[in-house]
């Protein structure tokens, strides 16, 4: 991308294209996370939808295990405060701080991942076995994808913290990638309430 | 000032205005250029479902089957396509060219992000009509209706085609919001505060907030969809009380809002285009964006519509929350004609569709008060004429309006007065008919989306319906003439910047906008600065 330099401050408003607007990705961000809420939102609804008409619910022979599910929430939201830590970090302008806090934070979101793996390999209950098995697989893999994205958001932070250009100056990214990280454990505490607490 | 970067999409006016070569309109993040494309691709789209739409009604209006076997795969891709492919994307086309004009910016917020909605679109587009056009008789369920059943060793390739595109099209809505509202959410010049955001604009963001809401839903339900047919599940298949439900409650919580969706703009649209012409802002612009507000909330309240969703899917007449959403379209109603009282109005042809569009959703009200009283049961041709006249028939025509009130702005000169006048004619009067064809038969009982009415009055119902038909489609291959013409004289043409003493921001641009829109910008005071500049103050 080239680099220029121009001066003009003889205008009486600056040209429209000459500023760089605020708040962009941190709003794109916020309604992205919305939309993916509503997403959640929708598979909770037609989780609920069958709770209230199949019978037996859940499966006699679905295997669902508390222990790897409260693991799971606990490692979220441990990713939770990392990634507001990774933030704070960032306007304090302590960047040894905020490339542990982003690196924390997606060995947390792998770790998730990993659990999110094992606990479907465990229950051995796929996606073909039973409506329930199906919308459980389903909002396991959306919520896979959620995470794989907030994993890249969340590389992409890190390597612009190490190049500078995530700073106290300019730390938009850090907060977009805030709201958007919490978009997800939101989404995650939701599933796992349902899914998992009340069953 | 001091830029540290230069963009590609805010390149410098001699480069942008070299000729367009096919790879730059291809890998393309200006949103003039992006604009235009998916009113393009909105148009090529239209016509497919117009050619099945004209091939259902000549059906429908003979004695012989001249569709046989394949009606029901001409209704699917009609009903499907119509709506979806073409009057959603247009509106998101207008909005993608105009709206960083109205507010006063060089560029969409998200431009590439904006680029790859389009594409996924086009892409979305091309595989549900492939999905018709390749799949054998009755492979593919129509839209609305249930959800596909499951099958066994995998989907045929046209239903995997079906649903992969309606996926690509959920996705490429989501992100084509998601640019629009963050553009005026972020873009908007010095000194335009929401409150001061032209009503077009607003109008776009409130449907694209609503979009971002109900758009998931849609998606929620087609991945099941997916998982039936890919994935050897059967959450669609009989033997799960919950599924039929789920899909119904899918579509709903998705189609109730999107219906509203594709009028929303068109009113924000109305609101610029009768202010423009009455010479005068509107009576109220905080009053006209309260209006518009609460049709997007009540829009979304019409989920709430009836706790028997499967009936009220079918069901002719809604419930009081949905006639609510009568009220504020009344409102701006009368807000614009008094606004036109007020002002020194010169007509011009938009404003004919404005009023068309006013004409044909009094039709629509009065055949819901007498459908109410009359009990007309669901499933009928009824059904029918209130999509084709008010769900599509309304919008389309402030659709139109809006082509012909920007055409400066898109094609560098005016749209032809003469021609449009004919256009409107064939546009209004062919819904007009269409509309009264589908009543009377659906008075009468006649069902909806059958190829044969076996009593003469029925079928003479029908044929009324499908003259009406023929006068729609003559009416958008007049305007296709009138937009090409346009469209050939683009590169050369330099229009008047201003050529309706406009009050908004984008008639402070050339004609076309060069890039990078504006060389400075007006200075914004209220929603009408242009009309400041000219009075010497503001509102």
């Amino acid at each position: 991308m080239a680099a220029t330099t121009t001066t003009g401050a003889t205008r009486a408003l600056p040209s429209a294209g000459g500023e760089r607007p605020r708040n962009v990705l941190t709003l794109t961000a916020l309604l992205a996370g919305a939309g993916g809420l509503m997403l959640f939102g929708a598979l909770l609804g037609v989780y609920l939808m069958l709770r209230s008409r199949v019978e037996p619910f859940i499966p006699e022979d679905a295997l669902l295990d508390n222990y790897l599910g409260n693991m799971m929430m606990i490692t979220i939201g441990m990713s939770a405060l990392t990634v507001e830590w990774g933030y704070s970090a960032v306007r304090r302008a302590v960047t040894a701080q905020a490339k542990t806090a982003y690196v924390m934070t997606i060995g947390f979101a792998l770790a998730f991942l990993n659990l999110l793996w094992y606990s479907a390999t465990q229950t051995d209950y796929g996606v073909a076995s039973h409506p329930y098995g199906t919308v459980i697989t389903i909002m396991a893999v959306a919520l896979g994808v959620l995470l794989a994205v907030g994993i890249g958001f969340a590389l992409l932070t890190l390597f612009r913290v190490m190049g500078a250009q995530v700073s106290a100056a300019d730390p938009e990214q850090a907060r977009a990638l805030g709201w958007y990280w919490q978009f997800t454990v939101v989404a995650s505490a939701i599933v796992w309430y349902t899914v998992v607490v009340l069953k | 000032m001091t830029l540290t970067e230069t963009r590609p999409e805010e390149a410098p006016a001699a480069a942008a205005a070299a000729p367009a070569a096919p790879t730059g309109w291809l890998s393309t993040a200006d949103h003039k250029r992006l604009g235009l494309l998916y009113i393009g691709f909105a148009f090529l789209f239209l016509v497919v479902g117009g050619i099945a739409g004209v091939a259902l009604q000549g059906d429908m209006a003979t004695d012989s089957d001249l569709l046989g076997g394949e009606f029901s795969r001409a209704f699917g891709l009609h009903s499907t396509v119509t709506p979806l492919l073409f009057l959603g994307p247009l509106w998101i086309g207008l909005a993608t060219y105009l709206v960083p004009l109205q507010i006063g910016a060089a560029r969409l917020a998200l431009p590439r992000l904006h680029a790859f909605a389009l594409w996924l679109y086009a892409t979305g587009g091309g595989l549900v009509i492939a999905a018709y056009i390749a799949g054998p008789q009755g492979s593919v369920a129509r839209f609305p209706a249930a959800p596909l059943a499951p099958v066994e060793g995998g989907a045929d390739a046209e239903v995997g085609l079906w649903v992969t595109g309606l996926l690509t099209l959920a996705v490429a809505t989501f992100l084509a919001a998601l640019s629009l509202a963050v553009t005026t959410g972020t873009m908007r010049t010095r000194g335009m505060t929401f409150a001061r955001t032209p009503l077009f604009s607003t109008a776009t963001l409130l449907n694209s907030l609503v979009t971002i809401i109900a758009t998931p839903v849609f998606a929620a339900g087609l991945l099941f969809l997916y998982a039936d047919q890919h994935f050897g599940s059967s959450f669609f298949g009989a033997d799960n009380p919950a599924g039929q439900v789920v899909w119904q409650h899918t579509v709903w919580l998705f189609g109730r809002p999107e219906i509203y969706l594709f009028l929303l703009p068109g009113l924000g649209a109305a609101c610029d285009i009768v202010a423009t012409h009455a010479h005068k802002p509107l009576l109220s612009a905080a009053a006209a964006r309260t209006y518009l507000a609460l049709f997007a909330g009540l829009s979304l309240t019409a989920w709430a519509a009836g706790s028997e969703v499967a009936d009220a899917v079918v069901l002719p007449t809604y419930t009081p929350l949905t006639a609510l959403v009568a009220v504020p379209v009344g409102l701006l109603a009368l807000l614009w004609l008094a606004s036109l009282a007020k002002g020194s109005p010169r007509f011009h042809v938009s404003l004919a569709f404005v009023a068309g569009f006013l004409g044909l959703a009094a039709f629509g009200a009065v055949n819901a008060v007498v459908a109410a009283f009359a009990e007309v049961a669901g499933g009928t041709a009824w059904t029918t004429a209130q999509v084709h006249v008010v769900a599509f028939g309304a919008p389309t025509l402030l659709a139109v309006a809006a082509l012909y009130h920007w055409a400066p702005k898109l094609w560098g000169r005016e749209l032809s007065a003469a021609l449009g006048g004919i256009v409107f004619l064939l546009l209004f009067g062919g819904f007009f008919l269409n509309g009264l064809g589908s009543y009377l038969l659906g008075y009468d009982g006649g069902p909806a989306g059958v190829s044969d009415y076996a009593d003469t009055t029925q079928l003479n119902y029908s044929r009324l319906a499908a003259a009406g038909g023929v006068l729609v489609v003559l009416g958008v291959l007049a305007l296709l003439a009138d937009v090409l013409k346009a469209w050939a004289g683009r590169a050369t043409a330099a229009g008047e910047a201003d050529p309706y003493e406009g009050l908004t921001l984008e008639w402070a641009a050339d004609s076309p906008p060069a890039a990078g829109n504006f060389d400075s910008v007006p200075e914004v005071r209220s929603p009408y600065p242009l009309y400041d500049l000219r009075t010497g103050g503001s509102l």
